[in-house]
């Protein structure tokens, strides 16, 4: 592989890769939150009603 | 009609979490095939050389731009159309991973433009209205941040995305309309291939790669979105032991 183009190819794959790290952990971040804020909820918050739609 | 019943956050959202774990497995076996023969079959360019390589992300990422966009103003329309809630988090958790997509093929398309034409950058109909679908999805995203009431926040941007749905075309058809430095359509229905046939498989396996990938990470942030929404029912609570007890049996994942 051509060295100048071997550098736009890594910088392409390069870029997907971290987007896509980046975004998984975004990802785990924001649900971990959201489990934490469930699990720590008081209990008499818990609505038992469970809409159908 | 018995698809409804899925309607409901409470009857989706085990089902998203076996489907979500199903196509990123799917997504992750399809990359690795696509890019052993992308890189180890697929022959050098006699015009281009090693550059065109670009093609297996650049053309996926840019189709799936569109094609996300074009979901999530579907699920929008729903979402107005019969009120469901689970059309409206449907519409936002499939925003982000679209408007990275719009980024990476913006991102390839200008690193695979300046070996090709000598610039990254060119005010061009087809690179402009693909930057639009970028702002699109950030407006979209940004928009729904700023309203506190979910319901509305689903309504405002349900109607954003619709209009901005007319972008959509306006990319495809760009390079047909205007004279464009980007080249035409990659690949036609009614055309013969342009490109080699194992340049083509590789392109259509990732390609089908980036749509799993799309698919689980809408399901797995779709999960994320329910609990965040849900966290004052029962069932939800009552689903989060076994979450948790799930993750610790799989070493934290």
């Amino acid at each position: 592989m051509a060295s100048n183009h071997a550098f736009y190819v890594l910088c392409s794959y390069g870029a997907l890769m971290a987007v896509i790290v980046v975004e998984l952990i975004l990802l785990r971040q924001r649900r971990s939150r959201a489990i934490t804020k469930v699990m720590t909820q008081v209990p008499t918050q818990v609505q038992t009603q469970v809409p159908t739609r | 009609m018995a698809l409804f019943k899925y309607a409901a956050p409470s009857a989706f959202f085990p089902i998203a979490g076996r489907l979500g774990t199903i196509f990123g497995v799917l997504a992750l076996l399809l990359c690795a095939l696509g890019l052993y023969i992308g890189f180890v079959v697929a022959p050098t360019d006699f015009q281009q050389g090693e550059s065109y390589r670009i093609i297996f992300i650049h053309v996926p990422a840019a189709w799936m731009a569109m094609f996300i966009y074009l979901v999530m103003a579907g699920w929008c329309a729903a979402s107005l159309i019969w009120k469901t809630r689970l059309s409206g988090m449907m519409a936002l958790a499939v925003a982000p991973t679209g408007a990275m997509f719009a980024f990476i093929a913006l991102w390839t398309g200008a690193f695979w433009g300046r070996p090709t034409w000598g610039t990254y950058w060119a005010w061009d109909a087809r690179m402009t209205s693909t930057l639009i679908l970028l702002f699109l999805y950030i407006g979209f995203l940004a928009l729904h941040a700023a309203i506190d009431d979910v319901r509305r926040a689903d309504r405002a941007c349900a109607l954003l995305a619709l209009v901005g749905s007319i972008n959509v075309p306006i990319i495809y058809f760009s390079v047909k309309w205007w004279n464009t430095l980007h080249q035409g359509a990659s690949v036609s229905l009614t055309a013969a291939p342009k490109m080699a046939s194992t340049m083509l498989t590789a392109m259509l396996i990732m390609v089908f790669a980036a749509w799993f990938y799309a698919i689980a990470a809408a399901l797995h942030r779709l999960r994320t979105i329910i609990i965040e929404r849900e966290s004052d029912s029962a069932w939800i609570a009552a689903a989060l032991p076994s979450l948790n007890n799930g993750r610790q049996a799989s070493n934290g994942i």
